[in-house]
């Protein structure tokens, strides 16, 4: 069988062995879940064991791209890493751009799929179908790009695309990422930690096979198309200027910017740490991922100061606004340093972030003293304090050992904190309050992954039109961030939008945020490029099969209702003041509405059996059985 | 004669040149099939595009031992692929390192200008790569450099100049 768009092959390797083997993709695979996201959430539930250790070798972790990357489709250029999460210990999954997906799909494979434990740290080198294990001795302990250096010398080409884990993850740092193109993270839920643990440092890749496509003329014209709309886009400078960062200032004027550690919403020093701001005073180069028509990565400099000669890509938004509003700092040279700092070291910002302005919430309320935490002043914004943190939490060392298991487990070890400890499921909560765009907080209770705002992403919310929720759902308030009415449906579309993007593995940013891939048209392509016959709602079908997979998962781990929740100051206090105070997340209500549209149990969370039956999920109802989950 | 020039501070690296030139050429996708080709550093920001610059004295047709390597009646390079003894001196000879291997049939490959209507440039989302006579491209440089050298002066009075 020839294959367009898709690779066509499957590479599964042994590290225990050190032995490998290529197969062709399973059509069933196509036809049901996609790409990237989907194949690995797939591949997770068939052969990862309930209960298993992360850690252990009986762990896989699984890298996919998707059917158009590869291909000029404008932004396909991503992959999916997967494994059971050694941070929460369920799904763990994560999504990069850059150059490394499209390097993988050239040389021939849509997923690799690793497993077992090498004895000693090695590194992988695959050129098309040559597959080597290589010494990685004198690359362990190295930062992220102090290891690429070595590598693309070793190897003598420098074309050569990385993933990299940095010396958080060798030290068993439990929310450290995996990195492409040195600063492409894909670092939520701890995949670089279940790649140290198979004493796996890197994957270098080179390849040199074509991609084709089913009907290159449709294919063409659909590009064409597309093209159009992302250069008409009314977002498509702001976003070329400032990435994601541009929406640093929107959200602080909407009063939801998390500020020292959620006790506000409103940073005062925003302006100065603006998107606007570091696109003025320090970037001064555009970059772009693979085959991006909308390049929004930044090349920045410091010219001046103490950060005087830092230079680097980025940051996106998530970054930045952790390192600034969330721990109190309003210097944005001290924030460059410690995302500096994260990248090389290899550690997830958002989760960092997390735990250091926890402490310092901790710290003020006087309930973790200067010698707890080896003699830091944990004033807000304290910049001593924010890189030792950093740098501590990488070597395990000190308090900064409590710190590297996440904040749900440090809240559980020193017994204090638990109800300001930022998480859903184990996964800290991103830059985004929840009570300011309830629709995303919506998104955080019920994310496959825990708190994420990636699973669903409805920024459609935050346009605050109510027409559109009228349109799509029938609920004007649907599209109103502050409203609870309507976020069910609102968060189910977007989170089996959001798969199908995962899964296509193009840019969110571009085919959800900015509308440019809605389900029809995700048909269209996928029809052009694959040859798959599909319409819109059969895509939709796909994604819904994604997540209700992804649901079983953590259902199988013990997930159920009681976990789809928020930290109790969201549901307790009102935001305090700015222009979103007084609204609190309402739950319940939220919640009920979402299990109903999902088809998903109001009493336990497990989903319907007649849903998984019309799902084709036959193989989740008679893992159910087996292991006694009762379904409704 | 009109030529592609290069602004290599304003490329992004996304490589979609690479794949137009590829798409158009080969009807596939596949960047190690372009005439066009990014060399990047992720470290230092490089995204450097190279492709041939037509040269007036060309060392890779002189030194083609058997003719392969010639300008088409328009002014355009083409290979022989008929000719062509592979012995890549061509590849050898070039300044810029812009004749480059089809990894597929090992034959060399160079820029053709896609015969006058240069896909990749049109691709291009950050005008890195232009499509011009040399000396409108010189008069947007020397725009260009002139905003440079007023820049200071201006701000001083408090004038900002605008991005276009
Ligand atoms: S291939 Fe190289 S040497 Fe020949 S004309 Fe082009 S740039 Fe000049
Ligand atoms: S002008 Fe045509 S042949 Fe030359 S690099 Fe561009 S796309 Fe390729
Ligand atoms: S399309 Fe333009 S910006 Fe992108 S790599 Fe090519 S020359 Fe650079």
């Amino acid at each position: 069988m020839k294959y367009y768009g898709y690779a066509g092959k499957i590479l599964r390797i042994n590290l225990t062995k050190r032995d490998f083997s290529i197969k062709n993709l399973e059509k069933d695979l196509m036809i049901n879940f996609l790409g990237g996201r989907g194949f690995n959430s797939k591949r997770l539930f068939d052969e990862i064991p309930p209960k298993i250790d992360p850690l252990s070798p009986e762990n896989k972790l699984i890298f996919s791209t998707g059917p158009l990357v590869g291909t000029m489709f404008p932004t396909a250029s991503r992959f999916n890493v997967s494994a059971k999460s050694p941070q929460t210990n369920i799904l763990g999954d994560s999504n990069a751009g850059g150059h490394f997906a499209s390097e993988m799909k050239y040389a021939g494979y849509d997923q690799i799929i690793l497993e077992g434990r090498s004895k000693e740290p090695i590194y992988l080198y695959i050129n098309d179908d040559s597959i080597e294990f290589l010494d990685a001795k004198h690359l362990w302990g190295k930062d992220v790009y102090e290891c690429d250096r070595i590598i693309k010398k070793d190897l003598g080409d420098k074309s050569i695309q990385t993933v990299i884990i940095g010396p958080a993850a060798e030290n068993g740092v439990k929310f450290a990422g995996i990195f492409a193109n040195l600063m492409r993270a894909a670092a939520r839920t701890g995949m670089g930690t279940v790649m140290a643990s198979k004493n796996l440092k890197a994957i270098a890749i080179k390849g040199s096979k074509s991609i084709e496509v089913a009907n290159p003329k449709k294919f063409e014209k659909i590009i064409e198309e597309i093209e159009e709309e992302i250069y008409n886009h009314p977002q498509y400078w702001p976003r070329r200027k400032m990435g994601t960062t541009r929406i640093l200032l929107p959200v602080n004027a909407m009063g939801f910017l998390p500020t020292r550690h959620f006790t506000s919403t409103v940073f005062e020093f925003a302006e100065n740490v603006s998107g606007e701001k570091l696109a003025e005073e320090y970037n001064i180069k555009v970059r772009g991922c693979f085959s991006c028509i909308l390049p929004c990565s930044r090349f920045y400099i410091i010219k001046e100061g103490k950060y005087a000669g830092l230079y680097g890509e980025g940051p996106e938004y998530e970054p930045l606004s952790s390192f600034t509003a969330r721990v109190g700092n309003g210097n944005l040279q001290v924030a460059l340093k410690a995302i500096d700092m994260v990248n090389k070291l290899g550690l997830d910002a958002i989760t960092t972030a997390e735990c250091i302005s926890w402490a310092m919430e901790c710290y003020e309320k006087g309930w973790l003293k200067k010698n707890d935490v080896d003699g830091l002043d944990l004033t807000w914004g304290n910049e001593e304090a924010i890189l030792k943190l950093i740098e501590k939490i990488s070597k395990r060392e000190g308090f900064g050992d409590i710190l590297a298991d996440g904040v749900k487990k440090a809240a559980e070890k020193l017994g204090i904190g638990k109800e300001i400890a930022m998480h859903v499921k184990g996964l800290e909560i991103i830059q985004a309050d929840p009570r300011g765009a309830k629709g995303y907080g919506l998104g955080y209770v019920v994310a496959s992954r825990g708190a994420d705002h990636l699973r669903s992403e409805p920024f459609m919310e935050l346009s605050d039109d109510p027409k559109k929720g009228e349109k799509l759902f029938g609920i004007p308030e649907a599209t109103i961030r502050l409203e609870y009415k309507g976020k069910g449906k609102l968060v189910s579309y977007c989170e089996d939008w959001c798969a199908i993007v995962d899964s296509l593995e193009v840019c969110k940013n571009v085919a959800e945020n900015m509308e440019i891939l809605p389900f029809d048209k995700a048909a269209e392509v996928i029809e052009a490029a694959t040859g798959l016959k599909l319409n819109g709602n059969d895509v939709r079908k796909i994604g819904e099969r994604i997540i209700n997979i992804e649901r079983a998962f953590l259902i199988r781990e013990g997930i159920r209702k009681e976990h789809d929740t928020l930290p109790k100051r969201f549901l307790e206090e009102p935001i305090p003041s700015g222009v979103s105070k007084g609204s609190i997340f309402e739950l319940e209500k939220m919640l009920n509405e979402y299990y109903e549209e999902r088809e998903w149990s109001k009493k336990t969370g497990i989903p319907y059996r007649e849903k998984l039956k019309e799902l084709n999920l036959e193989n989740v109802i008679e893992q159910f059985e087996k292991i006694g989950i009762e379904m409704e | 004669m009109k030529k592609i020039f290069i602004d290599a501070f304003k490329c992004a690296g996304c490589k979609y040149c690479e794949l137009s030139c590829s798409f158009y050429h080969e009807g596939k996708f596949n960047p190690k099939l372009s005439r066009i080709r990014i060399f990047k550093e992720d470290e230092y920001g490089i995204d450097n595009p190279i492709l041939c610059s037509l040269c007036s004295y060309c060392p890779c047709i002189n030194i083609c031992p058997t003719n392969a390597f010639y300008r088409n009646e328009k002014g355009f390079m083409e290979i022989n692929i008929e000719k062509c003894i592979k012995c890549y001196k061509c590849i050898e000879s070039c300044f810029f390192g812009a004749v480059f291997l089809h990894i597929e049939k090992n034959i060399p490959i160079v820029c053709n200008l896609c015969n006058g209507d240069p896909q990749c440039v049109k691709k291009c989302p950050t005008k890195a790569i232009v499509f011009l006579e040399p000396n409108e491209f010189a008069k947007k440089k020397n725009y260009e450099y002139s905003r440079i050298v007023y820049q200071d002066f201006l701000n001083k009075h408090g004038i900002k100049i605008k991005s276009d």
